[in-house]
């Protein structure tokens, strides 16, 4: 529970000014995707993970290592190939000496312990490997032989998948999608923001970014999200929409009935409440609305509703059948 | 914690405005039913398809409907958060009002301090707060077509809907029956003021409605002479079904009423309308009595004769017939009963049976009145007995309540009257109808020819009854016309029916009536001629000579007597039982005198104003006398086709 001593009205408004400050921070280093940006803050406050989906040179990994300077927090890039094992990225037990030169295993901790890890390309490694990532997103820990090491808080991973070249590869399985909090589609930039890109890159001077939050801040933020308070109806429209996503529900639209195969799990409700509480809070609100609530759910949801083959042989967009569950779902009491 | 008072107002007028909003667009669409149901209605009511007692009952849902859509969509119920969503989204305020009243419901434990700042932050916003902007009225989308239907109806309303006759042609062979357009024109008049007159009764405007529509079809030469007498005989029958079998009885009680109330000074207008059996009048006058009972402060000794006067009014019954009327029923049951267990009958047998079986219907009817008609004057006395008690108790208010009481009474009976009244004289007019039709009919078989007209043969008859429609409307010459001789079967090819008749006519005329004398029938002239210019009026006995000989041999007619009916009541040359004068004595003032208006309509016809009252009285009195007077048949209907003739014309 956060800081009972403090009034809530104090507690949003710390909490909307840090978050404006990594923002501004982030902001000098990154043109645009302000989008982006609020979805992996959104992520890292939840306490999940993001998956980044956008062509390569989009920023992805400068955002994110942005992200990591500004809040203070140690930062690991994986670059997932076909044959990256699982201890590469987890660690492994090596023979050392000690300082009197007896022979000892000592566990060397692998890049997944950082504070935030960027797993880019995660689909070009075998299920084992992404099995292992999962399992340390899953679990905040890493088990090597008997014995258990704990991932320090906060900790955030933001994996990546290539769009273009996806044969050859290992597309994430819809079980492991649904461990993601955000499923995060970067776009291209505008002209403008091309040109803001060029002016800061290819110029002499190279912007340094300081870091604005510590790691215990972000925790406080944490708790503070989880206090935001969400009416009854709020969290029944968000059940709604979940159910909405499920072809053989009633309330489901035409769209879902024939081109979706499964529709999200109780995970998508709780991530879209999750970041719903914490868009509230970047607002500067004290209770969900159900604004909130439609502004999370695309990304919340995209990646875990499965089409079916018609689905995939029509070449439907997710969004398209998450635009049209937001039409037909009326709000609680409206 | 319920909601704070700030924002519950608000959400109030909210929440108002949704109902009214609801209660307007269902009024409005229950408002579209409505119309169509009343324009529904209306064109039944216009094409005679539904009566007007039965239309009431439907015009009155159909304006109930807006009213029920109103009260509907008030009542429904609005959805608890809704009003406070309309009120964030109208003002951006990300469901902070919502959330509040969310919040707000829930019990003091379940609340967490977030909830609490929630329900303060939408706190903070409510002075800014609009419900006319969260809930702005809009019209309603029906209202348009609403109101073109509303006009729509109205007009239908207001509009006579032409009714699409079946052109049936006529088939070789059928005569049409041909009237002058004056004639029909004549019984088209006095139709049009029933029918258009909204105090006229249903049956009567039903019954006026049936007989405009002969009449409509005579002008358009659609009938033949059986066909025409067959609808006549049609209306004549349905006209006798209507009107009470025993109009006596009314009239007999009021009157019997009438004598009893006559000693009181106080109701001596009353009285003489109740003698009169004027039941409008009496009415009138029952309910000026009681405003004076009301107002005024009679003396006791005028009051007390009031009372006195009402008791024997109350306690004096009129005869009970209805004993008469059962035993007579029995009679005429037991004789048809008889007739009927006969094996073979006779036609002439068979005739007297259907007779008996028309008597019968006709008592079983009359039984029936006289009882209703008991229980409206069983009621009018209970008024008068309780009026009369209440003087005794010297409660004059209350005695006042009771005569206005009376006086509704008396209402329904005026109202059945004159309803009586105008079917009586409908049934006259029939009657006149027919006789034209037989007069017609004699006239064609005389010279064999169907031309319009009435009164002349072929041509000549034709333009002479124009000629006088013309004089009589005013216009035409009016010099050197001879003078009018009734009853002398006069010129060539005379109508049979009317010889004989019309003599010695002219009560109420100008000038003199004889005793026994041979009278002209005078119309603006004196006696033996004069200067004046004088009208000769068709069909009521052409004069020989003065240029009016005849081409042809002379014919005669079928002489005096022969197809007079046999009921008359003495020689047909004369005129039996004693006459008695009436003159009908002027007013001073100014204007022409009664004389010098007479005088003058032969001159200037009938179209003036002054004619028309001269008019007026002098029918009203001849229609008086045929009613009271014993004339013979012949006569009545020739002194009304007189007067027909001389009726006054639009200016």
């Amino acid at each position: 529970m956060a800081d009972q001593a403090k009034n809530p009205g104090e507690l949003v408004k710390a909490f909307q000014r840090d978050a404006q400050k990594v923002r501004a921070e982030v902001g000098k280093m990154i043109v645009g995707q302000e989008d982006i940006l609020d979805g992996v803050l959104t992520c890292l406050v939840a306490g999940g993970h993001a998956l980044l989906e956008g062509v390569p040179g989009l920023g992805k990994t400068m955002l994110v290592r942005s992200v990591a300077e500004a809040l203070h927090l140690d930062f690991a890039r994986i670059q997932f190939t076909p044959d990256l094992m699982p201890a590469d990225i987890l660690g492994t037990t090596v023979i050392a000496e000690d300082a009197s030169g007896h022979k000892l295993f000592e566990f060397r901790p692998g890049p997944v312990f950082a504070h935030v890890v960027l797993a880019d390309e995660v689909n070009r490694a075998t299920p084992k490997t992404q099995s292992a990532l999962l399992e340390v997103m899953q679990e905040h820990s890493v088990t090597v032989g008997k014995t258990t090491h704990k991932l320090e808080q906060p900790y955030f991973v933001l994996a990546t998948q290539n769009p273009l070249e996806m044969e050859g590869t290992y597309p994430l399985p819809e079980a492991q999608l649904d461990r993601f909090l955000f499923k995060l589609q970067v776009e291209f930039p505008s002209h403008d923001e091309l040109h803001a890109i060029l002016d800061r890159t290819t110029g002499s001077e190279k912007p340094t970014l300081t870091p604005v939050l510590e790691k215990a801040r972000i925790l406080e933020m944490r708790a503070v999200a989880r206090d935001v308070a969400v009416a009854r109806h709020v969290s029944d429209y968000a059940i709604r929409i979940l159910e909405a996503t499920h072809p053989e529900r009633p309330s489901a639209p035409d769209l879902v009935k024939r081109f979706v195969r499964f529709g999200a799990s109780p995970r998508g409700a709780q991530a879209c409440l999750l970041a719903a509480k914490i868009q509230a809070l970047f607002d500067g609100r004290f209770a969900v609305s159900a604004d909130d609530v439609r502004k999370v759910a695309r990304p919340a949801l995209r990646h875990r509703v499965i089409l079916n083959f018609e689905g995939e042989a029509e070449g439907v967009k997710t969004d398209a059948i998450l635009d049209r569950i937001l039409e037909t779902v009326r709000e609680t009491g409206a | 914690m319920s909601l704070p008072a700030e924002l519950s107002r608000h959400v109030r007028a909210t929440a108002l405005r949704i109902r009214l909003q609801r209660g307007l667009s269902a009024a409005v669409i229950l408002a579209l039913a409505g119309l169509g149901l009343a324009a529904f209605v209306v064109a039944l009511l216009k094409t005679d398809a539904l009566a007007d007692a039965q239309a009431i009952p439907w015009l009155a849902a159909a304006a109930a409907l807006p009213l029920l859509g109103l009260v509907v969509g008030l009542a429904r119920p609005v959805r608890p958060l809704l009003p406070a969503k309309l009120l964030d989204r109208a003002h951006g305020l990300d469901d902070r009002v919502t959330n509040a009243a969310s919040f707000a419901a829930l019990p003091r434990d379940e609340r967490t301090p977030f909830m609490d700042a929630a329900i303060d932050d939408a706190r903070a916003h409510a002075s800014a707060l609009r419900p006319n902007r969260a809930m702005p009225l809009r019209v309603p989308e029906g209202v348009v077509p609403m109101l073109g239907l509303g006009i729509g109806v109205a007009v239908l309303a207001f509009v006579e809907v032409p009714r699409f006759i079946e052109e049936r042609p006529l088939s070789g062979g059928i005569v049409p029956v041909l009237l002058h357009e004056d004639d029909l024109d004549a019984f088209d008049s006095g139709l049009r003021d029933l029918i258009d007159d909204p105090e006229t009764p249903d049956d009567v405007r039903r019954a006026a409605r049936e007989f405009n529509r002969l009449i409509e079809d005579l002008a358009d030469e659609r009938l033949d002479r059986a066909e025409t007498l067959r609808r006549i005989a049609e209306l004549e029958r349905r006209l006798s079904e209507a009107r009470p079998a025993d109009p006596d009885l009314l009239r007999d009680s009021l009157a019997q009423l009438g004598r009893d109330l006559e000693r009181a000074s106080l109701a001596d207008e009353l009285s003489s309308a109740l003698r009169d059996a004027d039941a409008a009048r009496a009415e009138a006058e029952m309910r000026r009595l009681a405003e004076r009972l009301r107002t005024e402060q009679p003396n006791r000794a005028e009051l007390e004769r009031l009372r006195q006067a009402l008791s024997r009014a109350a306690e004096n019954r009129p005869e009970d017939r209805s004993e008469e009327l059962r035993q007579r029923e029995e009679e005429v049951n037991r004789l048809l009963q008889r007739q009927r267990e006969k094996q073979q009958a006779t036609p002439q047998e068979r005739r007297l049976l259907q007779r008996r079986q028309r008597e019968l219907e006709r008592l079983r009817r009359e039984h029936q009145e006289a009882s209703e008609r008991q229980r409206q004057l069983d009621r009018l006395q209970r008024e008068l007995s309780e009026a009369a008690e209440q003087l005794n108790r010297e409660q004059q208010d209350q005695a006042a309540q009771d005569l206005d009481q009376g006086a509704q009474d008396l209402n329904r009976m005026a109202r059945e009257q004159m309803s009586d009244d105008e079917m009586q004289r409908m049934q006259q007019q029939l009657a006149q109808l027919r006789e034209l039709i037989r007069q017609q009919q004699q006239q064609q078989a005389q010279n064999g020819q169907g031309q319009r007209g009435q009164g002349g043969q072929g041509q000549q008859g034709q333009s002479r009854m124009d000629r006088f429609v013309l004089r009589a409307r005013g216009q035409g010459e009016g010099e050197g016309m001879p003078i009018a001789r009734p009853g002398q079967g006069g010129e060539q090819g005379q109508q049979g029916g009317q010889q004989g008749q019309g003599q010695g006519q002219g009560q109420g005329q100008q000038g003199q009536q004889g005793q026994g004398q041979q009278q002209m029938l005078v119309l603006g002239g004196q006696q033996g001629g004069g200067a004046d210019a004088i009208l000769e009026i068709p069909g009521m006995g052409q004069q020989q000579g003065q240029g009016q000989q005849g081409t042809g041999p002379a014919r005669q007619g079928p002489g005096a007597g022969v197809g007079h009916d046999p009921t008359m009541l003495d020689d047909p040359t004369h005129l039996g039982g004693s006459r008695q004068t009436v003159r009908v004595e002027g007013r001073q003032g100014e204007g022409p005198t009664r004389s010098e208006v007479i005088r003058s309509s032969a001159q200037r016809g009938f179209a003036s104003r002054d004619y028309r009252d001269v008019y007026t009285d002098y029918s009203g009195h001849a229609e008086e006398v045929l009613e009271q007077d014993e004339v013979p048949p012949g006569y009545r209907s020739y002194v009304r086709r007189y007067f027909q003739l001389i009726r006054p014309r639009d200016e």
